[in-house]
């Protein structure tokens, strides 16, 4: 073999593995960002120690005010439904659709990929705890869905929901994250007091082509702005 | 629906300046470690209180109708007595009064001062269990603390809860949502209390109590919320056909890398076979 023969050959063999190399690299998942959930609202009142007294047992005077409140039944008035859902930076503009759990408890993410579905038992946008959207991030019947570029969302990036009144309520992604599935920690995605915010969940991670399933679910947070 | 005699676990209500001990949830009552989550309601009509608490006023100016907030409280034993808002508590009379009430570590308790059946002024420690729930549904928890019969709590014109006498409680598991309640003497028709509106939260506990005298007129629902029912999906499966896999596997790495060097040993190769083709 001719050295011209051979260093054409070295040079073939460098590209082709610069090539593999520059691929897998390009394809890692990106990375996480953000807390892992919101921090837990706090307990109505720290609890210290009781006072020593001349009565016997604790002494509840030694708690902070309490506070007292009419409990006249009151129907607070409904918040606008979410109708759809907005991620310009990725390109995701989808209907959303109410939906609720499946026969076997699970989210019930509507069959069509390029509809999403907002859990009807979470917030409605601007209400307490959290407002859950989820989608399919790919369908055997129509390849990739509305949720597909989700993994790859910024911190930061504005998230638009469209409420049925015509209003929309504007947030800003603070944290994505991977987590296996069978560790989504659910009362934090489903949380129904404390501070508001958007959840939107997806499937990523490893496919598994037996069950035709994800390890992973993609969860973003989103907390509101003006 | 469920019908729990909310008293079995407590003993008698104490009545007026009667000091008989009440026991929370019995089998805890002695422990003394930890804190318990206590609330207190006013559902007795006209008058403004203050309540103390082991000789100390822990709420003053309470009005009638109102909740407070759910406080932490150490565990332990409480001499509770209700004096008229402002009154001395040297010199007065208190107008309730319970000695001994235990309360548990871990309990969620509410304490009602309101009218017994015959409307004599009591104090009921109502403990706060909220059962389980399945997506889509919400506990409606009635508890009878008005000076009046046995009662009926309709939903929507239907009856929900039935035959309920105070100072009992009674539950049941309803959809979530609004609902046109009204309160009945048992058995017949005849309105007592509303209809009101109540919201009955998805996942949530509504406690509504009927309280004030049917006597004078002034029968009336108050309601509180416990959390801690609910339940959340037990998963969210969002995708089946494997595009978004996780990258390329690790191999594709390994080729590649398997190539330069592959093509770094050919360089070196080269090299040293230069000088041999020149001399």
């Amino acid at each position: 073999m001719t050295g011209r023969a051979q260093a054409l050959l070295c040079a073939v063999s460098a590209l082709a593995g610069l090539a593999l190399v520059g691929a897998w690299w390009g394809s890692r998942p990106a990375q996480e960002f953000g807390p892992a959930a919101a921090a837990p609202p706090p307990a109505a009142v720290a609890t210290s120690a009781p006072t020593p007294g001349p009565v016997t047992g604790p002494d509840p005077a030694a708690r902070p005010s309490w506070t007292a409140r009419p409990a006249t039944p009151t129907v607070p008035a409904a918040r606008p439904a979410p109708v759809g859902l907005r991620i310009p930076d990725l390109g995701v503009d989808a209907p959303l659709v109410d939906v609720g759990v499946r026969e076997d408890g699970a989210f019930d993410v509507p069959a069509d990929g390029d509809v999403v579905g907002w859990y009807r038992w979470s917030a409605a946008p601007g209400g307490e705890g959290t407002t859950v959207v989820a989608g399919h991030v790919d369908t055997a019947a129509a390849g990739p869905g509305a949720l597909y570029p989700l993994a790859g969302v910024a911190e930061g990036a504005r998230v638009e929901v469209l409420l049925a009144d015509g209003s929309t309520a504007a947030y800003e992604v603070v944290a994505r994250r991977s987590v296996e599935k069978t560790a989504l920690p659910l009362d934090e995605v489903f949380r129904r007091t404390g501070p508001h915010e958007l959840v939107v969940v997806t499937c990523g991670g490893d496919f598994d082509p037996v069950t035709r399933s994800y390890e992973d679910n993609v969860v973003v947070r989103a907390q509101p702005v003006p | 629906m469920r019908k729990v005699p909310s008293t079995a676990a407590l003993v008698a209500a104490p009545f007026v300046a009667l000091a008989a001990p009440l026991a929370l949830a019995g089998t805890a009552a002695a422990s003394t470690a930890g804190t318990a989550t206590v609330s207190i309601l006013h559902g007795v009509p006209d008058t403004p209180v203050d309540v103390y608490a082991n000789g100390d006023a822990l709420l003053t100016g309470f009005t009638p109708g109102t909740l407070t907030d759910p406080q932490e409280l150490p565990a332990g034993s409480y001499d509770l007595a209700v004096y008229p808002a402002g009154a001395d508590p040297e010199s007065t009379e208190p107008a309730i009064s319970a000695d001994g009430v235990q309360v548990p570590a871990g309990a969620n308790v509410t304490v009602a001062a309101h009218l017994s059946a015959e409307g004599t002024p009591v104090l009921t420690p109502f403990v706060n269990d909220p059962s389980d729930l399945a997506p889509g549904e919400a506990e409606l928890t009635v508890r009878h603390t008005a000076a009046a019969p046995a009662v009926d709590v309709r939903a929507g014109g239907q009856p929900v809860l039935t035959g309920l006498t105070n100072p009992n409680e009674a539950s049941a598991t309803v959809p979530a949502g609004t609902v046109s309640a009204d309160v009945v003497l048992a058995g017949t028709s005849d309105v007592a209390i509303g209809p009101a509106d109540v919201n009955l939260p998805e996942g949530v506990q509504t406690i509504v109590y009927a309280w004030g005298s049917a006597e004078d007129g002034n029968l009336q629902l108050a309601t509180q919320t416990v959390h801690g029912g609910g339940s959340s999906p037990s998963g969210v499966p969002s995708g089946e056909a494997g595009l978004a896999s996780d990258g390329l596997p690790g191999w594709v790495a390994g080729a590649g890398a398997l190539a330069l060097v592959t093509a770094g040993a050919g360089l070196v190769a080269i090299r040293r076979t230069q000088p041999a083709d020149r001399s």
